[in-house]
């Protein structure tokens, strides 16, 4: 059954008015964001390949289609995973459906920019775009501009998603610390009513307070660089501009994280029959990750050693700190609530775990490369794509493919087909990972079109693990898509 | 295949280590659905169970903080250890090269003043057998310093480990490491 659409406050462009129910419009973003997702994974099969020579590309194409991967997985999944939230929490929050519309067409043009400075231009420094490089490199001046326009435009997109989540919490629990839960530790903040978020809102709460002040650094940064762009006089200091650019890059590839612990708390209860309820643990707990996410991007600069020594040990400490919340309450807390529950497996549920599972490895990777002695044999080798790797594609982006399962609804899942799917997508995806690891630990730097050995063998086996993944992807979508059909047709929508 | 040793090795087993246990977890939690109990039965449990992994948790961050904070590989933890006076050595990062020496001895304590002369590069210092063993960012306008004291002799190679442009996976070059003593006037001079 479609959801009704909430009568609201008149506004400019009504999406119902367009005939865009929350449930279309989250299906359309949905699929056009899986299908990009698909496409980039294309374009890293084929990096791959020709890191293991087993196909021929130039240097400045291959830098040019990691910058146009990197950047565009970044903006896709940032993308998938606010959709999400946004459709577990349309109804409590009464989000404005007008408002997804503007932050999905900023965010979409916003790629479509860069794919044009890539594809056309050739722009290529990578999705850090680290200063000065952008402005030294092979290609033409206005592929520089443009793609940091592009850049910017997925920064508003994502700007206006969190000011919509932001103003919809307020409506509802009357402030954002009330969203935070924080009355459940400040008496005086409650509610009359004495009605608690839920630990999705709190999440949501979380993700529009640092999503914000992530999008207000990264203005900062692109506009500096647009003014150095029209006049090279305009001065950056290069240390400067790098913590910017790390401070923005991490944490808006982290909150994709957050956000998707938001889908979690309202999605694994449907499958297990038990709730997630906030108390004193969860605002504690997520008021932490407030605080130290935004801190922790000093660990991309430990080899940079003229960086100031409170920021280096800040920064490790910061990055610890962060992850207690995660490992001790979301985590923790998911799988509790699967302990020796009456769980429904379907294809949706096993996605989410499988996230999870993919969070842990990958997190526990992500530690050993925050800790500055390991960081310096381990600073952009390949055991860096190795750990985002394995929780933004092996995790956060489970969590989507978990998400649209729940979504197209999992009635009648064809079992054993599922099982073979699964089988294939699962065998590629950790091959794919150990060959990046591997080549971490042998010291194969991350980034380069010629890689010293063993970097060529391990990306000739890691190629065909893509391909063995992304024909599990394709048969997973189409399956998906199949069964959306049936069960539209049956009238059933979303859940079990 | 290059030899995984030092660090590497430290990071391997941890990390294998550590994946299979939260794996196994995982799985006896996934497997644990066949036995359906009632939530409030496993909660109270659960909680408890909660309480002693966020202080066993909190235990090992406190730990590990505390030990790297004596092995970090900046100036300020590396000049206290060191005994011998350093040798000071240069380093220039340009698209795509290092100016640089071209040998430097062995088992002396050596102060790379690394820096570049357009964009963001990586200095990365490999053994002969290829095993990545310290780097620092070569940037312009600012000078990093990195102590560093080659093991033994041979032919090392030095690596830009930062993306640097079309150049980048060219970017590298042989250093000969001597045992120290044979050639040492002619270090001075180049430092
Ligand atoms: C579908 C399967 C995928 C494949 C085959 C793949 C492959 C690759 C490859 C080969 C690289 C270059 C690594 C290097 O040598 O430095 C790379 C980099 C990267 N990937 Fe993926 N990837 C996939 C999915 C994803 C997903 C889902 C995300 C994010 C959500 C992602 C984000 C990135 C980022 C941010 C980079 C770094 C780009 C840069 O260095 O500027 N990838 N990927
Ligand atoms: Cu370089
Ligand atoms: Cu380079």
């Amino acid at each position: 059954m479609a959801k009704p659409v909430r009568v609201q406050e008149p506004v400019a462009l009504h999406a119902a008015d367009i005939g865009l129910t929350p449930r279309r419009l989250v299906g359309m973003t949905l699929s056009v964001g899986l299908g990009l997702i698909f496409v980039l994974g294309m374009i890293g099969g084929i990096m791959k390949a020709a890191q293991g020579n087993l196909i021929q590309l130039q240097p400045g194409t291959f830098y040019a289609l990691l910058t146009l991967h990197g950047a565009g997985m970044i903006s896709t999944v940032v993308l998938l995973t606010a959709v999400a939230l946004w459709y577990v929490l349309h109804d409590h929050l009464s989000l404005r459906p007008d408002m997804l519309v503007f932050s999905v067409v900023a965010i979409v043009w916003g790629l479509v920019a860069a794919t044009v400075a890539v594809l056309v231009g050739g722009f290529g420094p990578a999705w850090t775009f680290l200063y000065p490089l952008p402005f030294m490199g092979t290609w033409p001046s206005w592929s520089t501009g443009l793609f940091f326009f592009g850049v910017l435009f997925v920064g508003v997109g994502f700007a206006i998603f969190c000011f919509d989540l932001m103003a919809g919490i307020i409506r509802t629990y009357g402030s954002i610390w009330n969203g935070l839960a924080w009355d459940t530790w400040i008496p005086r903040l409650r509610r009359p009513d004495g009605k608690v978020a839920p630990p999705s809102v709190i999440a949501a709460s979380m993700v529009a307070i640092d999503g914000l002040i992530t999008v207000a650094a990264g203005s900062v940064l692109v506009v500096a660089l647009l003014a150095h762009w029209f006049s090279p006089k305009f001065p950056i200091d290069p240390l400067w501009i790098k913590n910017l650019t790390f401070f923005f890059g991490h944490t808006i590839a982290n909150l994709a994280i957050y956000v998707s612990a938001g889908v979690i708390y309202y999605i694994l209860p449907k499958y297990t029959g038990r709730a997630f309820h906030t108390n004193k643990v969860y605002a504690l707990s997520w008021a932490i990750s407030l605080f130290f996410v935004p801190w922790a991007w000093p660990h991309h600069l430990y080899m940079d050693f003229v960086q100031a020594p409170w920021l280096q040990v800040g920064g490790e400490a910061s990055t610890y700190i962060a992850t207690i919340p995660a490992t001790v309450v979301t985590i923790f807390g998911s799988l509790l609530l699967v302990y020796r529950s009456d769980m429904r497996w379907r294809p949706g549920s096993t996605l989410f775990l499988a996230g999870i599972l993919g969070w842990l490895v990958g997190g526990v990777a992500a530690m050993l490369d925050a800790t500055i002695p390991f960081n310096a044999v381990l600073h952009n080798t390949l055991w860096v794509p190795a750990h985002f790797h394995t929780y933004l594609l092996g995790g956060v982006f489970l969590f989507v493919l978990g998400f649209t399962s729940y979504f197209v609804g999992e009635r009648q899942t064809p079992g054993r087909l599922v099982k073979a799917i699964e089988w294939t997508f699962f065998t590629g995806l950790v091959g794919f990972l150990l060959m990046f690891y591997a080549g971490g630990i042998e010291g194969v730097p991350r980034r380069e079109a010629v890689q010293p050995p063993p970097g060529p063998i391990l990306a000739d086996i890691a190629t065909g693990f893509v391909a063995i993944l992304l024909v599990g992807l394709v048969a997973m979508l189409i399956e998906f898509w199949v069964r959306a059909k049936r069960n539209a047709a049956n009238g059933e929508a979303e859940g079990l | 295949m290059v030899p995984i040793e030092g660090r590497q090795l430290a990071i391997l087993l941890l990390w294998i280590s550590l994946s299979a246990i939260v794996t196994v977890a995982f799985l006896w939690v996934v497997r644990s659905t066949r036995r359906p109990r009632d939530f409030d039965a496993v909660q109270s449990d659960g909680y408890r169970l909660r309480r002693g992994w966020g202080w066993v948790y909190g235990s090992l961050l406190i730990i590990s903080f505390a030990v790297t904070i004596w092995t970090m590989p900046y100036a300020w933890a590396q000049q206290a250890a060191a005994k011998s006076p350093a040798i000071t050595v240069e380093v220039v990062a340009h698209q795509f090269s290092f100016t640089m020496p071209s040998s430097l001895p062995a088992r002396r304590l050596i102060k790379f003043v690394v820096t570049s002369a357009d964009v963001n590069h990586g200095f990365g210092i490999y053994s002969p057998q290829g095993v990545l063993l310290a780097q620092v960012q070569a940037m312009p306008d600012y000078h990093n310093v990195l102590y560093f004291t080659f093991p033994g002799p041979g032919t090392y190679i030095i690596r830009c480990l930062e993306y640097c442009g079309e150049g980048h996976s060219a970017m590298q070059q042989p250093l000969k490491v001597y045992v120290s003593g044979s050639q040492a006037t002619s270090v001075s001079k180049e430092a």
